[in-house]
């Protein structure tokens, strides 16, 4: 990932939710929970609500994981400025943004996601992004979603 | 206990190329040695290469029956590598989990490079391996709800409740596997055959 690129993106209003798909293999609704390396990578993928109505972002998801065949059960739901309190609050604090990336139609999605945002973890000052987020970050993340199952 | 997680016996990580009968008697020899820490009441048949190969079946009468076996024609081909190798694997998560845990196995071994929509990376068998041998190693686990989770790189996880808010989880590669208990910062990496993973997560289990 280019640090620059992903500087010069608009930033997701702090007010507007984002969604998450939560699908096996992250995610196991018999156990009801995840792992919560579901925010791990350094360009955790979300959509947003403001852009998209829920609808629409599911179908999308049913569309592009696992080549259409993704087993769906539901999708967790959380505020952009939830995650960046999370973020900051950490011991090793991370300066997080949602980044606005919206996917175009291709011949793999001719309809694309123009709801598709990035979740990027910087290190302080914003000199560099930070190759993973830290496994209490990430617990920290994965219990504040708003979890519904299909 | 044997805390070494790769020994002389184990085959190495799974590929196109993998001895196949290695990895087999590896299976026979693992399912031989957990029952023989877990159970008495059991029978593990003989591995063989005939007409027909079968990796294992195994029998007992408690705490309820049950059984399984890895059978496949010799004429291989890639596919039925991969579904052999599929059993084997689910049928020792069945063993030492439960049915639900082998099919998550079972899923994870089908997921496909860019399985999140995007760059997830498809299952590490090294990682299964070493969650495998994990398993076999460390009892008591079947009563705790054991999740079977992958991570964006192919790594396999295993997490369980340790208490009513509380999840112990684990990440394995190669060489190395991770421990996290919710309140920690962070993770902590152990080599694979260190014995103070054995001593730690022992408290957990």
């Amino acid at each position: 990932m280019d640090l620059e690129v992903l500087l010069a993106r608009a930033a997701v209003p702090n007010e507007e939710d984002v969604v998450i798909a939560l699908h096996p293999p992250r995610w196991d609704f018999t156990l009801n929970r995840g792992t919560k390396s579901i925010f791990e990578k350094p360009n955790t993928s979300v959509s947003r609500l403001a852009i998209s109505p829920l609808d629409e972002i599911l179908a999308c998801f049913k569309r592009t994981i696992q080549g259409g065949n993704v087993d769906l059960k539901g999708y967790g739901t959380i505020k952009v400025e939830k995650i960046k309190a999370i973020g900051a609050a950490a011991t090793n604090p991370i300066d997080f943004e949602v980044t606005i990336d919206p996917v175009k139609p291709s011949t793999e999605d001719p309809i694309g996601n123009p709801a598709h945002a990035e979740l990027i973890p910087f290190s302080s000052g914003r000199k560099e992004i930070k190759a993973r987020v830290s496994d209490g970050v990430c617990k920290s993340l994965a219990t504040a979603l708003d979890v519904t199952q299909l | 206990m044997t805390t070494a997680y790769y020994t002389p016996g184990c085959p190495a990580a799974y590929s196109t190329t993998y001895c196949l009968e290695a990895f087999l008697a590896w299976v026979k020899q693992r399912m031989d040695s957990f029952f023989a820490k877990n159970t008495a009441d059991h029978r593990v048949s003989h591995y063989s290469r005939q007409d027909s190969l079968y990796v294992t079946s195994f029998k007992r009468s408690e705490p309820e029956f049950w059984s399984a076996s890895v059978t496949f024609n010799p004429a291989v081909t890639s596919e039925e590598v991969d579904a052999v190798v599929s059993q084997a694997y689910t049928s020792l998560f069945a063993l030492c989990l439960n049915e639900h845990s082998a099919s998550r196995v079972a899923m994870l071994l089908q997921c496909k490079e860019g399985w999140d929509g995007y760059d997830a990376k498809p299952l590490d068998h090294s990682s299964l391996q070493a969650a495998t041998f994990f398993l076999l190693e460390n009892g008591g686990l079947a009563e705790k709800a054991v999740g079977v989770f992958m991570n964006s790189d192919g790594e396999l996880i295993l997490n369980w409740p340790i208490n009513a808010n509380d999840i112990v989880e684990l990440t394995f590669s190669a060489r190395e596997v991770s421990i996290y208990v919710d309140g920690m910062d962070d993770r902590v990496v152990y080599a694979a055959d260190d014995p103070n993973f054995t001593a730690e997560i022992r408290k957990y289990i």
